[in-house]
């Protein structure tokens, strides 16, 4: 069994890289584009044309130079375009490179992409001078340093733990995914502990004599909420439990920046109720959402069906055993290889609509983290996002393949 | 119980076929653009009137047109009644029109309401929340993002003109918070969702059967072919990465990155639902490649190839059918999600998820009980849309499989 986990760790880091190095092309590809706009951006000049005149680049050079060398700039030769592209320089925002746009110097490869810095008194007489930000100049193409090359410095700075800075608000990617990851991982645990318990309740009622009129009513209504998107559902339940007056607040609301992910920690039973109520909602749409329980439901109530037709059902009867321990002890067992096999194959379906769940409930998750970096292409935030899925599915995929390795002795053999 | 059956599986039909003619056909269900924006004002006096429209963001603004229509009870609309000539650009700051109402024919209790149609395209949509409309300087409209509750609703319900017979073109099932009509929403992005349908489908189908014929082949079966052997691993490879990545952020990736076309929208979802089709096929082929008929054609000399693609592919149609149509209720969807939160067809284009992101103004959402009629026309459709499939799908895995 060691043997074959090994086996699938190589073979899944294999595609990991696999699949990150083609992402950070397509990535880079696109990025390029951005690279011009930075030095309007710098600026504050809504001229749009692509190359600089000599005149801005020389006042805002010269400037930057004195500021180097510690002399302060003229007021005469400064004008406010320059002194917005001089404060954020001296934050930290942005480098600026002297030299042509298609050949960055030799150099950078000694630097890490976090501090590049400007070089060359004499260069920016060349006549060409670009901008970038700090934090993405790794994604930027360019003749001197290819793809490959670029994404293996990537990876490098990734294994020493420098994961770089977010292209907007300069933060730390490191901080900002250990602030969301966990809420994530803590959320798409409790929906798929909920849609197990959900549907063995579910199949069981099925099974059995109760309330035979209502079984049809809820057979439809799981197809029902299978048909329903996530967001739909959220609505539907936010208007149950939040909206309807009557019912305003049986189940509290996530209403603040709480640092929930310390509470496996924390081991307090304050905290993991209240864990297990701001989280009630979300999870309880995941595991409604996308047909998880519908399905599930459908294969224990056939599972149930058929090993009461089986000579074994008739035995455990006749020597007195109740519906519920032959349920629980014997048909449970057989059939949870296959339950967590299908749980572990819908997580990156569950992580997908996690992220619409979190929009809506407006948790710090992963989701969120998405929303607010992937619409402006920040390339650290969106490699390390995925990295961090793939890294997610694959440990869940383990933990099965090792619980069906315990739970089933056919595949011990 | 035959006739219950075929019920059961009639009714889904039919409601598919009237959701394909709706969005194959809109016009015939709408006269109204779906990218009109209605918005309506009651002039305070008879006379001279004006209405000033202020363009705060800090580009001229151009659109398609901008056309003031005076209407009242008795009269129809028509373009002769329009009060100022077309305008196509907004430049910065504010712009006053003039117009007279004094005509002697209508009194000022006649003449309720002017409605001016906002006909937009491409990038103004988007500014639509930095124009503010005056009208005389006592009624403040703002678009979209700027408004209160108290003022959304009121300019919402303001729209929804059903007992006054005023125009031809009303809106069946009211407006949005931009005061666009509802029901041709709906119609233009039922033709939306079925063109992604049909292109996602045309693109998945055929790679995910191709993927899945290989693959099921052969798997465990190279024949000391180090070219097979590659290709077996490399798709193996292929699969594994697809059935991981998650389609939600692959799809706001590409469609963030890319932009927000139809074509872009297709590419994210064929990138991943192919998985769908490879898995049935797999199955299937891995179980009929070990029997009898198979082996005695490899005996009679087929090649590989031959063997896959006449004798293999022909009893796969089964799968194919049912994961297309699995297919299909996995992109409504997927696809109604995803419009909700911004990363589908961009404004004039609607989808069936982006008319229900109205209920979402100064990102609260407000309580659908209140915006119900926003809210009730996507909702079935989507709905009963992936309802239907599915129990079309369920009838034929019972009938064929």
């Amino acid at each position: 069994m060691v043997i074959s986990i090994l086996k699938r760790i190589t073979r899944g880091i294999l595609y990991l890289i696999l699949f990150l190095f083609l992402l950070f092309w397509f990535l880079s590809e696109f990025k390029y584009d951005q690279f011009e706009r930075y030095y309007q951006e710098l600026t504050g000049d809504s001229d749009s044309s692509r190359f600089p005149s000599l005149q801005k680049k020389s006042i805002l050079f010269d400037n930057y130079l004195c500021y180097l060398k510690g002399i302060k700039s003229k007021e005469q030769q400064c004008s406010d375009n320059t002194n917005i592209a001089l404060n954020k320089i001296k934050k930290g925002e942005y480098n600026v490179y002297l030299g042509k746009i298609d050949s960055i110097r030799k150099y950078e490869k000694k630097k890490t992409f976090v501090d590049l810095k400007i070089v060359g008194i004499n260069a920016y007489k060349r006549g060409y001078a670009f901008v970038t930000k700090k934090s993405s100049t790794l994604f930027i193409p360019n003749k001197n340093t290819n793809v490959i090359y670029r994404y293996l410095v990537w990876v490098d700075e990734i294994l020493k733990g420098n994961w770089g800075l977010t292209e907007n608000n300069t933060r730390k990617i490191k901080s900002e995914i250990a602030f969301a990851l966990p809420n994530t991982i803590l959320l798409i645990t409790y929906s798929s502990a909920l849609i197990l318990i959900l549907s063995l309740a579910f199949s069981f009622f099925l099974t059995s004599n109760l309330a035979e009129i209502l079984k049809k009513p809820i057979a439809y209504l799981l197809e029902l909420l299978s048909s329903t998107p996530e967001f739909l559902l959220c609505f539907a339940l936010l208007y149950l439990f939040y909206f309807y007056p009557l019912k305003k607040n049986i189940i509290p609301i996530y209403d603040g920046y709480d640092d929930f992910f310390l509470i496996p920690f924390r081991f307090s039973g304050k905290y993991i109720l209240n864990f297990l109520l701001y989280f009630s909602l979300p999870a309880l749409v995941l595991s409604l959402a996308n047909g998880n329980i519908t399905v599930l439901t459908k294969y224990l109530t056939e599972q149930i069906n058929s090993y009461r037709r089986g000579d074994n059902f008739r035995f455990f009867k006749s020597i007195g055993m109740k519906n519920v321990y032959i349920n629980f002890v014997f048909i449970l067992k057989e059939s949870l290889p296959i339950v967590i096999t299908y749980l572990t194959m819908k997580i990156p379906l569950i992580i997908g609509a996690a992220v619409i769940v979190e929009k809506i409930f407006d948790l710090n998750g992963i989701g969120n983290m998405a929303f607010k970096y992937f619409n402006k292409g920040d390339c650290g935030v969106i490699l390390t996002v995925f990295l961090f899925i793939f890294v997610i599915t694959f440990v869940f995929d383990t933990i099965a393949n090792a619980l069906n390795y315990i739970i089933c002795p056919m595949k011990r053999r | 119980m035959k006739k219950n059956n075929k019920l059961k599986i009639i009714l889904p039909i039919t409601f598919l076929i009237f959701i394909i003619i709706i969005g194959s056909f809109p016009n015939l269900f709408t006269n109204i653009d779906p990218s009109e924006h209605r918005i309506a004002l009651t002039p305070p006096n008879n006379g001279d009137n004006t209405i000033s429209i202020e363009n705060k963001s800090d580009e001229i603004i151009k659109i398609d047109s901008l056309i003031f229509l005076y209407e009242n009870y008795t009269e129809k609309i028509n373009k002769s009644n329009a009060l100022v000539e077309k305008i196509t650009v907004l430049p910065k700051g504010k712009s006053v029109f003039h117009f007279n109402l004094n005509r002697s024919n209508y009194k000022i209790e006649h003449c309720k309401l002017i409605v001016f149609k906002l006909f937009t395209r491409g990038e103004f949509c988007k500014e639509t929340n930095y124009i503010s409309i005056n009208f005389n300087s006592i009624k403040n409209y703002k678009l979209e993002k700027e408004a209160s509750k108290n003022e959304y609703t009121k300019r919402v319900r303001f729209n929804n003109i059903k007992k006054d017979k005023i125009f031809k073109e009303k809106s069946i099932f009211g407006t949005d918070n931009q005061g666009r009509d509802i029901w041709s929403r709906f119609v233009f992005g039922t033709g939306i969702i079925l063109k992604i349908i049909l292109f996602s489908i045309l693109i998945s189908v055929p790679v995910g059967v191709i993927s899945g014929l290989l693959r099921g082949y052969y798997s465990h079966q190279t024949n000391g072919k180090f070219f097979i052997s590659i290709l077996a691993n490399l798709l193996e490879a292929i699969v594994w990465l697809a059935n991981s990545a998650p389609i939600y952020l692959l799809a706001m990736l590409i469609v963030s990155i890319l932009g927000h076309k139809l074509m872009n929208i297709v590419i994210a979802f064929s990138l991943v639902q192919w998985v769908e089709i490879d898995k049935l096929i797999y199955e299937k082929v891995s179980y009929l490649k070990k029997q009898d008929f198979i082996v005695s054609a490899k005996m009679f000399g087929k090649t590989d190839m031959n063997i896959i693609f006449s004798e293999l592919l022909s009893l796969c149609f089964p799968q194919i059918i049912i994961g297309a149509i699995f297919l299909m209720s996995r992109i409504v969807l997927i696809e109604s999600s995803l419009s909700f939160l911004g990363y589908s067809v961009s404004v004039p284009y609607s989808s069936w998820g982006s008319i229900l992101a109205g209920i979402e103004v100064n990102n609260q959402i407000y309580s659908i009980t209140k915006v119900w009629w926003i809210v009730l026309l996507p909702t079935f459709a989507i709905m009963l849309t992936i309802f239907s499939l599915n129990t079309i799908r369920n009838y034929l895995n019972e009938t064929i499989w």
